[in-house]
């Protein structure tokens, strides 16, 4: 039972076309009942009948025989009224002829009476020959009629008495007997209506004598076929029958109805609507147009369609609404080319299209140098108007079909699909040549603008690699933004061992602790060697930072710390651990440290009092703060304005790195610095012997002339350092000076100033 | 009322002078009324009569069926009750056919054992019956054949002398085949045990080839032929008066006019027929009361 209460609930709700199959069951059933309650009637009427045939062929076998006995009776008072019976009493002489003549020949009895016998007062034949073997002497048994069987053959006897004169009280003269076959005698009445008189038996054993109101018992007869029951039965059973296929019509045609005028409708709308349901990408082209029979179902549809065409007009709506909203969530509203999150869509597009083919993919990434400076500079409308300049530029150099996406404020991103690497590279050059070649002065930018590429390359076969593209580009990026390289790098593997480290979770996770305090720097200190003397002029402060027992470089740590945009919070870190230094008494008296303070941490107002905390020891150190073009030309003029207070104070400044930005002359003569520290590439380009040499050359020249110090970066070897204290370099930093080292060293000894010596 | 008289002849005869004071006694103070007068004849059949006891100045009236017929026949049981209501005595008999207390009329078809000398013998009891009640004019009035011919026979061979007058309504032969009744009598001349109690179908009066009767029986009433009754009634000592019905039907042709031959007194009731059916029945009584009121005119 619950079984079946649990399949029912699984079931629930039911279908029309169960409800249907229900109803006609239970219809069947409810029929079937009343056809059954109807037979069950119709046997039970028919076996009353068959009781009331019983019973009433009984009073009929009854009714025939009392008919037959009065007849007889009559016939008997009539005879035993006669003169001529009384005178056969009185003298039987002419008896036989009365017997055989007047009565039996005569037609006075009826034609089932054969045997007709007088008695006497003492019951004695008055004939000696009695017809029929009716009894010569009458015992007082005999007198009550009876029914006996006699040779196969069931007699019935009647006796009457003979009255003297007419009247029940006369004396009785003798006896009138009459010996009748009883089968015979009521097989030919033609009055039954209920005994099949063929069928009638009496059950007697031969010579039996029953008493004649006893005789009903031993009958045995069938009953005359009903014709009118009979022809009711069949014409009820009819009627059953054609009830039965009435309904078996009525049935099927009600099950084609609900099918075709309820459960198909609704079951096609019902798909309909499942069909809107599952969507699947749209809403149905048609609406449920064919009309229905049932007004309810119709008006159901009608509301369906006028539902399903506001639900599409919603859906227009919805869809335009999407696609804008999918334009501006895949769209830079600056540009209008795709963001990241369409570069993202898209790269996952390109890894499921190209895995496991034969495709070359490469993904370029550009980015504009000094953006942040230029933005600083000239102001963020300007700084919007270059980067839409260089997309525009980029998306006229990118060959038809490239998609460009700008992935961050000064980043952009194309996908090559099916292409090589040197096509790619091809691209990649051009689209830096393109942004280079633009004139950015109409935007009023004075210094030039370029950008940086990184270009990763694989094909989808090798999916792994496919993967990391991204990662590979920004590790090219790395390297083409590096200080002296190429504006555009292609991904090495080699570049992976340094990049890593600005991807590494464990470099991440130290710089964070050092934000956090943790005593993990220690700074190391590189002579800066007098050219004139040899001797330590000061010294630069230079960042390591502890990972265990190794010691991680600051070309590891910065670019980080760039990406994290932490360069103030930082410079506070390392301000703090140098006066920590200097108060320590680390730092020789006499002696001088610089230090590097980033473009961020130039105008920061805590950074610049830190700097200014160091002040105190203005009067044993000389003090002097390296800064690059890059910071100097994000905030110019705060930061020259900035940089002049610190010159006042006594502060020294330098510029570092020269030679590896833009190393515009116009910016230096504009830069409140005391001395130009020219990079390792310039010093080492002083040896290649072509123009770039007599360039440097000329421009150290020209650089002493305008009055800055000049300091050379990676002095290596004793010919750079006549080279430079030929060119009138004034002091000189390198592995030929020392190495950086936590302690502060005396500068090498080296041979170039024995002379001097 | 019923009387039964097991020894008439010798009761009365012996005691005529006592019955007669006990009539003289008894008749003026009785009402009129009926009663059934059974008696046991000497051959031990009993016969019934219905005796209506009338006025003693008027004569009694003896009243004889037709054939085969008995007191309660039309026209005679009518006229019966009209002559009681007139102060006759009137005395019905039911001649008994042979047939013990017979009370019903005789089927042609029973087997007929009586002869006519039976029925004059028991036409002579009831006179004598008569008789012995005092009575000293009694009239008899038959009917048809039976009734007639053995009043006609019985006068023939010397009627009681109380014998006033005798009244014959509708007289008629009952033979009909003089060729049937040489036959029989052929027959009984040379097989006379063979015949003599055998029924033979047979035809008299109104049965006709169905008369079941012994030889004896049948010729005891053959014999009266027409010519034999007119030659009684020409040759008859007792005052007789006839009455016929001018409808009658079932008189041989030329009867009446033979029967008017023999100067016997014929009276014709117009349009009556032979059973004097319907008001007739008053005229027959009327003439009927006429002949009584002149006793002896002939």
């Amino acid at each position: 039972m619950t079984r079946i209460s649990q399949k029912l609930k699984n079931l629930w709700p039911f279908t029309i076309k169960f409800y249907a199959i229900s109803f006609i069951i239970l219809m069947s059933l409810i029929f079937g009942l009343l056809g059954w309650g109807m037979q069950y009637k119709l046997d039970t009427i028919r076996n009353e009948a068959l009781e009331s045939n019983n019973q009433a062929a009984a009073a009929e076998i009854g009714y025939v025989i009392s008919h037959i006995t009065d007849a007889v009776r009559v016939r008997a008072q009539a005879i035993a009224g006669q003169d001529e019976t009384h005178q056969q009493l009185f003298d039987p002489v002419y008896y036989y002829y009365w017997r055989d003549n007047r009565i039996l020949g005569n037609g006075a009895l009826p034609h089932f009476l054969p045997a007709v016998e007088l008695y006497n007062q003492q019951g004695n034949a008055l004939a000696e020959r009695t017809t029929g073997d009716m009894p010569k002497l009458l015992s007082r048994q005999d007198l009550g009629n009876f029914v006996t069987r006699q040779g196969g053959h069931d007699f019935l006897y009647l006796f009457y008495p003979v009255s003297a004169v007419h009247g029940n009280t006369s004396p009785i003269r003798g006896y009138i007997g009459f010996k009748l076959d009883l089968l015979e005698a009521l097989r030919n009445e033609q009055r039954f209506n209920y005994v099949d008189i063929d069928s009638l038996e009496i059950k007697l054993k031969e010579n039996e004598r029953v008493p004649l109101d006893q005789i009903l018992p031993h009958l045995e007869f069938s009953l005359v076929p009903n014709t009118e029951n009979m022809a009711l039965t069949a014409s009820i059973e009819r009627f059953q029958r054609q009830i039965l296929f009435s309904m078996l019509v009525l049935y099927f045609l009600f099950y084609l109805m609900l099918s075709s005028v309820l459960s198909a409708p609704l079951r096609r709308l019902s798909l309909h609507i499942d069909a809107l349901r599952k969507g699947q990408g749209g809403l149905l082209s048609q609406s449920y147009t064919r009309s229905l029979p049932v007004a309810e179902l119709e008006k159901m549809r009608t509301s369906l369609n006028d539902y399903q065409s506001k639900l599409e007009e919603m859906h227009l709506n919805l869809s335009e609404k999407n696609d804008e909203l999918w334009q501006l969530a895949h769209h830079d509203p600056l540009t209008g080319i795709y963001n990241r999150r369409g570069f993202e869509e898209d790269w996952k597009h390109m890894l499921s299209v190209s895995a496991g083919h034969r495709l070359g993919v490469a993904l370029l990434l550009f980015d504009c140098d000094h953006f942040k400076a230029i933005n600083d500079t000239y102001g963020h409308p300007t700084g919007d108007q270059v980067i839409q300049a260089i997309t525009q530029t980029l998306q006229n150099t990118l060959r038809h079909g490239d998609r460009l996406y700008r992935i961050g404020g000064d980043e952009f991103a194309t996908l090559f699909l099916d292409i090589d690497a040197v096509l790619a590279l091809h691209t990649a050059e051009r689209c830096i040549e393109a942004v280079s070649q633009y004139d950015f002065t109409l935007l009023g930018i004075k210094e030039p603008v370029r950008i940086s590429a990184g270009m990763a390359y694989a094909t989808g076969i090798d999916v792994e690699m496919l993967t990391s593209l991204p990662k590979q580009a920004d590790v090219a990026m790395y390297h083409a933004k590096r200080p002296g390289k190429s504006k555009i790098a292609v991904y090495d593997p080699s570049m992976s061992d340094n990049a890593s480290i600005l991807f590494s979770s464990k470099i991440n996770s130290i710089i964070f602790s050092l934000m956090e305090g943790a005593d993990l720097i220690e700074m190391h200190y590189q002579p800066i060697a007098n050219l004139g003397s040899g001797k330590v002029d000061y010294y630069e402060a230079l960042l390591r930072v502890h990972d265990g027992d190794n010691l991680i470089m600051p070309s590891t740590i910065f670019p980080i710390i760039e990406e994290r945009r932490i360069e103030a919070e930082f410079d506070v870190i390392i301000l703090g651990q140098i006066a920590r230094d200097i108060e320590s008494g680390k730092i020789p008296e006499g002696t001088g440290i610089s230090f590097n303070v980033s473009g961020p941490g130039l105008i920061d107002p805590v950074v610049l009092e830190k700097i200014k905390g160091l002040a105190i020891h203005l009067r044993r150190y000389k003090l002097i703060i390296e800064v690059t073009e890059t910071a100097l030309i994000t905030q110019l003029h705060l930061a020259s304005s900035i940089l002049n207070q610190l010159r006042q104070q006594g502060f020294l400044i330098a510029l570092d790195d020269f030679g590896s930005g833009y190393s515009s002359l116009s910016y230096l003569a504009n830069m409140p610095v005391d001395c130009v520290k020219f990079d390792i590439s310039l010093i080492r380009q002083l040896f290649e012997g072509s123009r770039q040499s007599v360039i440097i050359e000329n421009l150290a020249a020209m650089v002493i002339k305008a009055g800055y110090t000049l300091v050379a970066e990676g002095v290596e070897t004793e010919d750079i350092l006549k080279k430079i204290a030929q060119m009138g370099f004034t002091s000189g930093q390198g592995f030929l000076f020392g190495r950086p080292d936590k302690a502060c060293r005396e500068a090498a000894t080296v041979a170039f100033f024995d002379h001097i010596g | 009322m019923k009387m039964t008289i097991n020894n008439p002849s010798g009761y009365l005869i012996n005691r005529p002078s006592a019955l007669a004071a006990l009539l003289c006694l008894v008749l003026p103070a009785l009402p009129a009324s009926a009663e059934t007068i059974e008696a046991k004849l000497p051959s031990g059949i009993t016969v019934s009569a219905n005796f209506h006891t009338g006025r003693p100045s008027q004569p009694a009236v003896v009243l004889l069926h037709g054939f085969l017929q008995t007191h309660h026949s039309q026209p005679m049981n009518s006229l019966a009750g009209n002559l009681s209501s007139k102060g006759f005595s009137t005395l019905s008999p039911t001649l008994s056919l042979g047939i013990n207390l017979r009370n019903q009329s005789m089927p042609c078809e029973a087997v007929h054992t009586h002869t006519m000398a039976q029925d004059i013998a028991e036409l002579d009891y009831w006179v004598n019956w008569l008789g012995n009640k005092g009575y000293r004019d009694i009239v008899l009035i038959g009917f048809s054949s039976m009734g007639n011919n053995g009043i006609i026979v019985y006068n023939a061979q010397g009627a009681h002398p109380a014998i006033s007058k005798a009244i014959l309504i509708s007289p008629n032969s009952s033979y009909h085949d003089k060729a049937e009744r040489q036959k029989v009598r052929s027959m009984m001349e040379t097989q006379p045990n063979t015949y003599a109690k055998k029924p033979m179908q047979l035809s008299l009066g109104y049965c006709r080839k169905n008369f079941t009767a012994t030889a004896g029986s049948y010729l005891s009433y053959a014999q009266y032929d027409e010519n034999k009754i007119l030659e009684l009634l020409r040759n008859t000592a007792v005052p007789t008066e006839i009455i016929f019905g001018s409808a009658d039907t079932i008189l041989p042709a030329n009867w009446v006019a033979h029967v008017k031959a023999t100067n016997i007194k014929v009276s014709i009731i117009d349009k009556a027929n032979h059973f004097f059916d319907g008001s007739h029945e008053f005229e027959l009584a009327e003439e009927v009361e006429a002949a009584l009121s002149n006793l002896h005119a002939k």
